[in-house]
C-alpha cells in the first residue's frame, strides 16, 4: 500500500476518535443540563406549592395579585420541559427507548400537557367560569403533580447518563488504544520498508537486478529508487561523456603535438639538407673569381663543374622532396591489381632505361595473385626499391636481387633481397629517416627514396623492416621486407 | 705554419674539397682527408707507421669533424678517439667541429668532449673564423 494511504488513514482514524470524544463530552454535559433544568422545574414547583397553600390559607385578599404570580410561576415551570425537549435529538430518542429511559420524555411531554391544564384552570378561574375551590383545588392538585413530575423525571436521566458514561469512557478509550497501536504499526510499517529497501540497495555484489530490486518495492519507494535510479543513470552517462571527450581532447591535442614536432623536424632537416650544396656552391663560387683573377682558367671550370653537380644535387632533393610530400596527397582509392603483373611492368621499365643488364632479377610470385591496394602507392614503392638495388649493387660482384609476393591472412607480403652493399651494423632505424645516406660515394641522391616508401606503406597502414641478407654471402645485403593489410580485409581470390 | 698539418674527416667529397682550399688559404699546407669516421681511426691508428713515413706531419695538429657520416659519425668518432688519445703522442691534436648541424643539443654534446675546441657550422663560418680557429690552436 503507498505511504499517503497510510498516513490517510491515520489521519481519518484520528478524526473519528476525536470527534466521538467530542459528542461524547456533548452528550455527557446534556445530562448536567437536564439535571439542573429538573432543580430549576423542582425548585419553582416548590414555590408554587407556597403561593397555592399562601392562597388556601388567604382567600380573601389580593386574588387576582396571587392568581397572577402563580400564573407567572406556573409559566416558568413550562419553560424546562420545553428546554429539555429542545436538546434531546433524534438519536438520544433511540437511545432513550433503547435503554428503556424513554419515560424522561414522555414526562417531559406530560409536564407540558400539565401545566397547560393548571394555565386553562387559571384563564377559566379569572372568566369567573370556575369557582374558587374548584380552582383551589385544581392548583393544589397541579402544585403535587408537577413535584411527582421532577421526582419521576431524576431518574431515567440518571440511568441515561450513566449509560452513556459506561458506554463512551470504554469506547473512547478502545478507539484511542486501536488508533494508537494502528499509528505505531504503520510507522513501523513505513520505516520497515524504507529499512529494507535501503539495505537492498547497499548490498555489494547483489546477484539481484535492478528490476528484482524495484520488484520488492511498491508505491513511493518504488517511484523513488526508480527516478533515483534514472537520474544516477545519467549521472554516470554525463560523467562517461565526459571522460570520452576529454580522452579525445587528450588524443587530438596528442596527435597535433605529433603532427607538430614531425613538421619542426621535417622543416629542419629539410632547409639543412638543402642549405649544403648551396653553401658548398657558394664557396666555389668564390674559388672561381680567385681562380679567374689568378688567371687559372682550368681549375675555374673544373669548379663550374662542381657549381653544375651541386645544382643537380639541389634539383634532386627538390624533387624527393616534392614526391614525398605529394606521397600524403595521392588520393586513396583503391583497386585490384595483379601485383604479379605490376612487378613484371615496373622491372621492364626498369630494364629499359638501362642499355646493359645490370642486375639479375629473380621473381617469385603466383600469377594470379590479386589484391586490393592504391596502385600508385605500390608502384612508387616498387620503383624506388627496384632503383635503390640498381643503385647500391656491390660492382664488384654479380649483382641479384629476389622479389617474392604472397598474400597470408588477409595481407600482402613483399620480399626484397639483394646482395648489394647493404647498411651499416646496428643502423636499420635510420635507413627509412629523411636525407640518410649510407653510400654517397655510390651514386647521387637525396637521401629521400626509402623514406618515401615508408611514407606510402604507413599511408596504406602497413609495415616495413629491413635487415641483413642471410642469402648474400659475400657483401652484406638486404632484405626489405613489406606488409600491407588489405583493405575492409577482402581478399579476391 | 708549416709545421701545422690538418686533418678533413667528411664523407661529402664537395666539402672535403672547399675546406682543402679554404685551409690552403689559411696556410695550411698538410692537408690529409678521409671520407668516413672508420678510415679516420684506422689512419689515426697506424702511429709508428705513419710517423716514419709522415714525420712532423703526424698526428696531424687539427682534425675537422663532420657529425653526419655513413658508418661511424662524428660522435662515435669522438668517443673513440679518447680513448685513442690517451697516448701521449695524440694529446697535441684538437678536434674542430665542422657540421652543417646547427642543432644546439649536437653543439652542447660535440663541446663536452676534453678534444674539442671549436664548433663551426658549414656556410656560416667565413674564412676569416676558420683563420682565427687555426691561429689560437698554433
Amino acid at each position: 500500500m503507498r505511504i499517503s494511504y497510510k498516513l490517510m488513514f491515520i489521519v481519518v482514524l484520528t478524526l473519528i476518535e476525536i470527534s466521538i470524544t467530542l459528542w461524547s463530552v456533548v452528550e455527557l454535559s446534556k445530562g448536567a443540563t437536564l439535571h439542573q433544568l429538573n432543580s430549576l422545574h423542582l425548585k419553582n414547583s416548590a414555590i408554587f406549592s407556597r403561593q397555592v397553600s399562601d392562597f388556601v390559607s388567604d382567600i380573601d385578599t389580593d386574588i387576582d395579585t396571587k392568581v397572577n404570580s402563580m400564573e407567572k410561576t406556573v409559566l416558568e415551570i413550562k419553560q424546562q420541559p420545553l428546554d429539555c425537549l429542545d436538546i434531546v435529538n433524534a438519536l438520544n430518542i433511540i437511545i432513550m427507548k433503547a435503554i428503556g429511559t424513554y419515560e424522561a420524555y414522555l414526562l417531559c411531554e406530560k409536564d407540558i400537557k400539565d401545566v397547560d391544564k393548571a394555565l386553562d384552570s387559571i384563564d377559566q378561574f379569572r372568566a369567573q367560569k370556575l369557582s374558587l375551590p374548584a380552582f383551589l383545588s385544581n392548583m393544589e392538585a397541579s402544585a403535587i403533580i408537577f413535584t411527582e413530575n421532577s421526582a419521576l423525571f431524576e431518574k431515567p436521566i440518571t440511568q441515561t447518563v450513566n449509560f452513556l458514561l459506561a458506554v463512551f469512557i470504554p469506547l473512547v478509550v478502545i478507539i484511542s488504544l486501536l488508533n494508537i497501536l494502528l499509528i505505531t504499526f504503520l510507522s513501523r510499517n513505513i520505516t520497515q520498508s524504507i529499512g529494507s529497501t535501503i539495505r537492498v540497495m547497499k548490498e555489494k555484489n547483489s546477484s539481484l537486478s535492478q528490476e528484482d530490486i524495484f520488484a520488492t518495492t511498491t508505491g513511493e519507494l518504488r517511484e523513488l529508487l526508480i527516478v533515483a535510479s534514472e537520474r544516477a543513470r545519467e549521472t554516470v552517462l554525463q560523467e562517461e561523456i565526459n571522460e570520452k571527450l576529454e580522452q579525445l581532447v587528450f588524443k587530438r591535442t596528442e596527435s597535433l603535438s605529433h603532427a607538430n614536432d614531425e613538421l619542426t623536424r621535417f622543416a629542419y632537416r629539410t632547409s639543412h639538407d638543402l642549405k649544403g650544396p648551396v653553401s658548398a656552391s657558394k664557396s666555389l663560387a668564390q674559388f672561381i673569381q680567385q681562380d679567374i683573377d689568378a688567371g687559372n682558367y682550368t681549375a675555374a671550370k673544373a669548379d663550374a663543374m662542381k657549381v653544375e653537380l651541386q645544382m643537380k644535387d639541389l634539383e634532386a632533393h627538390i624533387s624527393g622532396i616534392l614526391s614525398l610530400t605529394k606521397a600524403t596527397e595521392i588520393e586513396d582509392s583503391s583497386n585490384i591489381i595483379n601485383v604479379a603483373e605490376l612487378l613484371r611492368e615496373r622491372i621492364a621499365v626498369l630494364e629499359r632505361r638501362s642499355t646493359e643488364p645490370k642486375l639479375d632479377i629473380r621473381m617469385t610470385a603466383d600469377d594470379k595473385l590479386f589484391f586490393e591496394a592504391n596502385k600508385v602507392r605500390l608502384q612508387q614503392v616498387v620503383d624506388n626499391l627496384l632503383s635503390n638495388a640498381v643503385k647500391y649493387r656491390d660492382r664488384r660482384l654479380t649483382s641479384w636481387l629476389t622479389i617474392s609476393a604472397n598474400i597470408d591472412k588477409n595481407s600482402l607480403n613483399l620480399c626484397f633481397e639483394d646482395n648489394g652493399v647493404g647498411f651499416p651494423e646496428n643502423r636499420e632505424k635510420e635507413a627509412f629517416e629523411m636525407f640518410t645516406r649510407f653510400h654517397s660515394s655510390l651514386s647521387s641522391g637525396s637521401g629521400l627514396g626509402l623514406a618515401i616508401v615508408k611514407k606510402h606503406i604507413e599511408l596504406m597502414g602497413g609495415s616495413i623492416s629491413i635487415s641483413p641478407s642471410q642469402a648474400s654471402t659475400e657483401s652484406l645485403g638486404s632484405v626489405i621486407e613489406i606488409n600491407i593489410p588489405a583493405p575492409n580485409n577482402t581478399v579476391v581470390e | 705554419m708549416n709545421n701545422i698539418s690538418a686533418l678533413i674527416i667528411d664523407d661529402s667529397e664537395i666539402n672535403r674539397y672547399i675546406l682543402n682550399r679554404q685551409l690552403k688559404l689559411v696556410g695550411i699546407e698538410h692537408i690529409f682527408e678521409n671520407d668516413d669516421g672508420s678510415s679516420a681511426l684506422s689512419f689515426l691508428s697506424a702511429l709508428e707507421e705513419n710517423m716514419r713515413t709522415l714525420k712532423e706531419k703526424f698526428p696531424p695538429t687539427i682534425i675537422f669533424l663532420d657529425i653526419n657520416m655513413p658508418i661511424v659519425n662524428g660522435f662515435d668518432f669522438l668517443e673513440r678517439f679518447v680513448e685513442m688519445a690517451k697516448e701521449k703522442a695524440y694529446q697535441r691534436c684538437k678536434v674542430v667541429i665542422y657540421s652543417s648541424s646547427s642543432l644546439e643539443e649536437d653543439k652542447e654534446r660535440a663541446l663536452s668532449f676534453d678534444c674539442v675546441s671549436d664548433y663551426l657550422v658549414k656556410g656560416d663560418s667565413s674564412l676569416d673564423e676558420l683563420k682565427l680557429v687555426v691561429e689560437r690552436l698554433h
